[in-house]
């Protein structure tokens, strides 16, 4: 239910980004979502449908991607995907476990035209 | 053309968040944000506390509530300010709203703020707002397979209380798989068993916030807070 406020916040760094760089409008957002973040894809495209209307992006579809979660043990150094629900470490069943990658949430691209 | 932008989507929500930790912090204010279902004993949980630490610490609440002030009512008995943040129909608090209310309270004259966010396990867990620890607060009744369910929540936790325990006997609660859950996502994170309306257990809280406030005061003293981010 927060992609509501994601989509609004997407759209005002779209809004300032077109107006720095001069676009007239802007036809792909690209979001790069890591799978920590609970994101759900549907909801995700309803709220920025909703929240486009009226923007310089009115036109735009929106295009994520997801990024595996990848935990770093504190102990033994092994890197691990997350796959299976498991947060610990295969290898010392380590618990401390640092996220290298999957809490990303970011604009990575847009295009758009002058 | 295609143009890089490379900006985290809620950076505005995240760099208002960090201005109210070091802010916190420095004024050697503990704040600490309860996350935890609709019915799991937020506010049971707070009104014990608050009772505890009457002569002890001065206390504020900012009640996050979708609709109604019956939390914030129940909670004014306290002689305490308690400020409400209705957020009609959403489903979190966010750092700007935080620092509105912040705003309505004398920092100096304050040791610990409690938040009491919305009831939901999901959205809460994805917005900073300037705490020095997430609480995930959950109940037997509600099940063992929340940490799996909601791992954010569990990774981000400081602590995780336990509620109603004293009803377990009346659930199929497995207490092994829920600590081993949480374990696995969080091994730093304590999980405190609790009966909030008994007060049953509620002694390992208490002496948890106590260890929070005065490392809090500690990074305070050592002017820690403008040199380094707390928290992330």
């Amino acid at each position: 239910m927060h992609e509501l406020s994601l989509a609004t916040n997407i759209l005002a760094i779209v809004e300032q980004t077109a107006a720095e760089e001069n676009l007239a409008s802007v036809s792909v957002v690209r979001l790069r979502i890591g799978k920590l973040r609970q994101v759900v894809p549907e909801a995700m495209r309803m709220a920025f449908d909703a929240a486009k209307e009226g923007t310089v992006a009115r036109d735009a579809s929106l295009e994520m991607h997801f990024v595996s979660i990848r935990l770093r043990c504190q102990i033994c150094g092994r890197v691990r995907v997350v796959e299976d629900r498991c947060y610990f470490c295969p290898l010392c069943a380590g618990t401390r476990m640092a996220t290298v990658t999957g809490d990303e949430l970011l604009i990575e691209t847009l295009e758009g035209e002058r | 053309m295609e143009i890089k932008v490379l900006k985290n989507i809620l950076g505005a929500n995240q760099n208002k968040a960090d201005e109210i930790r070091a802010r916190l912090v420095d004024k050697g204010v503990l704040m600490v944000n309860l996350i935890g279902s609709p019915g799991s004993g937020k506010t049971t949980l707070l009104e014990k506390t608050l009772a505890h630490f009457a002569d002890t610490y001065s206390c504020a609440v900012i009640e996050g509530d979708v609709a109604t002030d019956r939390d914030a009512r129940r909670l004014q008995k306290f002689g305490i300010p308690v400020i409400l943040i209705n957020t009609d129909g959403a489903c979190h608090l966010e750092s700007i709203s935080i620092e509105q209310a912040l705003g309505e309270l004398d920092l100096d004259a304050t040791d610990i703020v409690f938040v009491e966010n919305v009831g939901n396990l999901v959205c809460p867990a994805e917005f900073d707002i300037g705490e020095f620890a997430k609480i995930a607060v959950c109940s037997v009744v509600e099940g063992d397979d929340k940490p799996e369910k909601y791992p954010l929540l569990f990774r981000e936790s400081k602590g995780v209380l336990l509620n109603k325990v004293d009803l377990s006997d009346f659930t199929d609660f497995d207490g092994d798989a829920f600590t081993t859950a949480v374990n696995r996502l969080n091994g730093d994170t304590p999980i405190m068993e609790i009966a909030a309306r008994s007060g049953q257990g509620l002694r390992v809280w208490y002496d948890w916030l106590r260890a929070r406030r005065d490392e809090v005061r500690t990074i305070s003293k050592s002017g820690e807070a403008e040199r380094r981010p707390v928290h992330r």
